[in-house]
């Protein structure tokens, strides 16, 4: 493994993670954001004994869509990147050092061919990229600064004072959003000039990724169908119905529940299901938002 | 049916080895090792050291306590060849060779084949596979 000269650090990185891009056996590519919705990917990069290193990197909206479209490689992308930096974290994301480089080590670095593959991504990966395929994400070239994020985070700890916060406070406080409203924020402004488009809240995108995972699915689709169509049934008819095995309609059942995109109420020993209609019709509303201002940026 | 690792399975929240995992013969099987009798080999990814983990969820942590196999010796390859496009050092988180052999309905469960004819087998015992694993790559 490269050594390289340590700048060592304990605290935890300040970032949400919305999934892994690439996974086997343990996270090979992950997507994380932070509070101002700033988009950062986290790889793994090496290992000897005793660590692992990760090479955290800035990604714009501008940029994950290219690389979705297959514009770019990954190795394109992190050779154009001027945001990143070769960290060791534990298992809770906490830095325990940083390794302030140069330039990105050649063994770290994806190959010529490392272009998006559908086979190769997870199915969280396929979900986002369907977002960004379809144009219903804000593409914006902005991006925050990786070292930002870790030396105001130094700064909070040694001083015990709060850039950081500071600046989190000046941010809209949380609310419940309607997806409509997410929708819009995802949008940007109407203006055909929307480099500086102010990007979504991190609660929304997670909770349009969580919606549109929980869509994405075949099985899922089915099951919802079904269920719109005779409100009431319980588990048994739906997976007698529509002939899927029992335990896997009750994880697709929860991952729809979990989503809110399904209302359940308890009858004695039985639980009976109906759609979320006010739910499903906000999603409805925000993909015809989404496109709708989608049109108006592009005209 | 008990786990190697069932104590650990108890504490998650989340239902390990999922529902869907069923009893099966498979053979052959391929799974990417490091040298022979390398304690990592049969090791899942949860309790190798160092660990290769970023916060994961209950279902990951699930899924990372399992063990990586392949239906097809191409698919094994490939994925091999996929990932290495990404991280060219990943062999050394995942096995510098591929070996092949088989598994038994009373070993534990395994989940579906994937891409690249990939599955997970969560195991009863894992000593077995050290005597039923050959290297062939």
């Amino acid at each position: 493994m490269i050594v390289f000269n340590s700048k060592p650090n304990n605290y935890t990185i300040p970032l949400k993670k919305l999934g892994d891009l690439i996974y086997h056996e343990g996270p090979i590519l992950s997507l994380f954001i932070d509070d101002h919705s700033n988009m950062f990917l986290n790889k793994w990069v090496d290992c000897d004994d005793n660590t692992n290193h990760w090479m955290l990197s800035s990604i714009s909206s501008f940029e994950l869509s290219q690389f979705y479209h297959k514009t770019i490689s990954l190795r394109q992308y992190y050779k154009a990147c001027n945001q990143w930096a070769i960290i060791e974290i534990d298992n809770y994301l906490k830095i325990r050092k940083l390794y302030p480089l140069e330039h990105i080590p050649n063994a770290y670095l994806p190959k010529e061919d490392s272009f998006y593959s559908d086979i190769l991504y997870t199915e969280f990966s396929n979900s986002l990229r369907a977002i960004y395929i379809n144009n219903l994400a804000v593409i914006s070239k902005h991006k925050s600064n990786v070292y930002d994020i870790l030396e105001l985070k130094i700064a909070s700890i040694t001083n015990s004072i709060l850039d950081y916060a500071n600046k989190s406070s000046k941010d809209i406080p949380l609310k419940e959003t309607t997806l409509q409203e997410a929708a819009k924020n995802l949008s940007g402004p109407k203006t055909k000039n929307n480099s500086k488009d102010i990007l979504p809240k991190s609660s929304d995108v997670l909770e349009i990724v969580q919606l549109f995972r929980a869509l994405n699915h075949n099985i899922r689709k089915r099951i919802l169908e079904f269920i719109g169509s005779n409100p009431g049934v319980n588990l048994t008819d739906i997976y007698t119905s529509l002939k899927i095995d029992k335990s896997v309609t009750a994880q697709h059942v929860a991952i729809l529940r979990r989503s809110n995109l399904l209302t359940s109420h308890r009858k004695g020993n039985i639980v009976l299901y109906a759609t979320n209609q006010k739910k499903l019709e906000e999603v409805q509303a925000a993909i015809d938002t989404l496109i709708e201002e989608r049109k108006i940026i592009y005209q | 049916m008990t786990y190697k690792y069932q104590d650990e399975y108890d504490k998650l929240s989340e239902m390990c080895p999922p529902k869907h995992f069923t009893k099966q013969d498979i053979s052959p099987v391929y799974r990417w090792l490091f040298d022979e009798d390398d304690s990592r080999n049969f090791l899942p990814q949860y309790h190798r050291n160092p660990r290769r983990f970023n916060n994961v969820d209950d279902q990951l942590k699930c899924t990372s306590m399992g063990l990586s196999f392949f239906k097809d010796l191409k698919g094994a390859e490939e994925r091999h060849n996929e990932l290495s496009k990404v991280i060219p050092n990943i062999a050394k988180a995942i096995g510098t060779h591929t070996s092949k052999g088989f598994i038994l309905e009373s070993d534990g469960v395994s989940g579906d084949f994937g891409h690249h004819s990939h599955f997970t087998h969560h195991a009863c015992e894992t000593d077995v596979f050290k005597e039923r694993f050959k290297i062939v790559k």
